[in-house]
């Protein structure tokens, strides 16, 4: 457990120092994923498959806000979608309106976990977003969980039935084959028990999860994710039965024991969360311009190392021999002996490795201070000339 | 001469206006009924359009049924019933509008009243040098 620990300290301090690389390739790799999966799903637009576009597409969306990451997925799949049919265009473009309208609005920043939710669906671990969601994220989360599932099925439908979209025959245009495909869009998608049943447990499992990891009680994420689990199990084998959705029970099972443990891994990483960004700001006042890269403090806890002395027996007379030394009467020009006794100081702490590396730096410092002290008071008496000096040079 | 303690807090500053100080400063220009006020005539007319997309793909879904019905339903009573749904998603957002919005306003209040102690605070680092 404690080389975990030590492993998690490291890689958190790895976070802090390349946080802002790391965004870009995360953004980079989720926008590559998602376009690749959409364009693998529905891809009628045969320009946008391309891997160059795909590739450049990401490259964009790693430098820009996340939130274009959604807007350029949805891009892909209203152009693809259009390339299909109208009618699957326009229900996708309405469709994003009302999240956009309904929810967006308020949290831009949730649009991740949509794509996420339905970025799981298709790797076929879609019972991680509920315990993820209610693990980190807040309560009204769980719209943005909802919406992800409604985004999945939307896109599931209309890949699993696309020959019925295709338009191309003569009577594929008119009114009343348009009529019916929206209404078998409208049945198969938002009418749809399954769907429908998905979300309810989803969002139960969500709001569960959230409530239990914020009680005040011992091992609260342990708890919730136990919850979460065991309640998502029921819900989707319950659902299954309501809706006939055929979900393999064992399937659903052994999904929700997977996503259990991912949770606790990520409660391994997660917990007590203290990643701080890196400040990079810029300002100025009258005198100067300020370019101030602020750094927050991580503490790395290093291995205890102890150094083991075989010679112990000959150790303190070394030392004994030393501090002799600084008290006789013939020592070497310009030192006294409070200056040798903090050297030794310095010294001995340099050997001991044993201390805490912080603890360590601020005894040098100090008696690195005391050493300054005593030099400056000998050279000269007017304090105002060394000190100064030094004051300006540590400026 | 630089002072560290200035540096610092000038850095705290710089980094609240990076992030939530640009949106914080535009909230911040309204009275508090003003800006929830304007949220919520924002909020109804999200609520109106997004009523109106979702009643378009439900009339165009039960188009047949709804020309079948046509000659024999009785409009006012459907117009009514339509305008009561209306007023319940309507007001239900709103609702929901005024109390996340409140809460940002709070929230935003209070983030600026850090910011403006520290302003003080290093107008008063000026006044001594």
């Amino acid at each position: 457990m404690a080389t975990l620990l030590e492993l998690k300290q490291i890689l958190k301090s790895y976070y802090v120092k390349f946080e802002f690389y790391i965004t870009l390739v995360w953004k980079f790799f989720l926008t590559l994923i998602t376009l690749n999966v959409i364009n693998s799903k529905i891809g009628c637009q045969e320009a946008l498959t391309s891997p160059l576009i795909v590739l450049m597409c990401s490259l964009l969306c790693a430098i820009l806000p996340q939130t274009f990451i959604v807007i350029l997925s949805g891009l892909f799949i209203m152009a693809h979608l259009w390339a299909l049919s109208m009618e699957t265009a326009v229900i996708a473009l309405a469709v994003f309106l009302i999240m956009y309208l309904l929810y967006y609005r308020f949290s831009p920043n949730d649009s991740t976990v949509l794509i996420l939710t339905a970025l799981c669906f298709y790797l076929r671990i879609p019972y991680v977003m509920p315990l993820a969601v209610g693990l980190l994220g807040s309560a009204h989360t769980v719209v943005s969980v909802a919406f992800g599932v409604v985004v999945y099925y939307y896109l599931n439908y209309i890949a699993d039935n696309t020959s019925i979209f295709i338009s191309g025959s003569a009577d594929s245009d008119t009114s009343a084959a348009v009529i019916s495909r929206v209404q078998s869009i409208v049945d198969g998608v938002f009418a749809s028990k399954v769907m429908i049943s998905v979300i309810a447990v989803f969002a139960i499992t969500t709001i569960i999860v959230y409530i239990l990891r914020r009680l005040s009680i011992k091992h609260s994420w342990d708890v919730a994710i136990v919850a979460g689990t065991i309640t998502l199990m029921i819900g989707i084998l319950v659902a299954n039965v309501v809706s006939n959705a055929g979900f393999s029970v064992i399937g659903v099972i052994l999904g929700s024991v997977f996503a259990g443990l991912l949770m606790k891994v990520l409660e391994f990483f997660a917990f007590n969360l203290d990643y701080k960004r890196i400040e990079n700001v810029q300002f100025e006042d009258d005198d100067y311009y300020y370019y101030v890269k602020a750094i927050p403090k991580v503490s790395v806890a290093t291995p205890d190392r102890k150094v083991k002395q075989i010679n112990r027996a000959t150790a303190p007379r070394s030392e004994e021999r030393t501090e002799r030394a600084s008290q006789t009467p013939s020592r070497p020009s310009g030192q006294s002996p409070r200056s040798s006794a903090a050297g030794n100081a310095a010294s001995h702490m340099q050997r001991t490795r044993s201390a805490g590396s912080a603890y360590a730096r601020s005894q040098q410092s100090r008696s690195r201070a005391v050493n300054n002290n005593v030099t400056a008071g000998r050279q000269t008496r007017n304090s105002t000339g060394t000190g100064n000096q030094r004051s300006n040079r540590s400026e | 001469m630089v002072q560290e303690e200035k540096v610092i807090l000038m850095t705290r500053m710089a980094a609240f206006t990076a992030r939530e100080g640009s949106n914080d400063n535009r909230i911040n220009g309204y009275f508090r009924s003003d800006y929830i006020g304007l949220e919520i005539v924002k909020s109804a007319i999200s609520a109106t359009v997004s009523f109106v997309i979702l009643f378009a793909v439900y009339a165009v879904s039960a188009f047949e049924s709804i020309l079948e019905d046509m000659y024999s339903i009785d409009l006012v009573a459907f117009g009514q019933k339509v305008l009561t749904y209306y007023l319940i998603w309507l007001i239900g957002y709103c609702m929901v509008s005024y109390i996340f919005f409140s809460r940002r306003y709070s929230k935003m209040r209070k983030r600026m009243k850090k910011h403006y102690n520290n302003l003080r605070r290093l107008r008063k680092m000026y006044e001594k040098e």
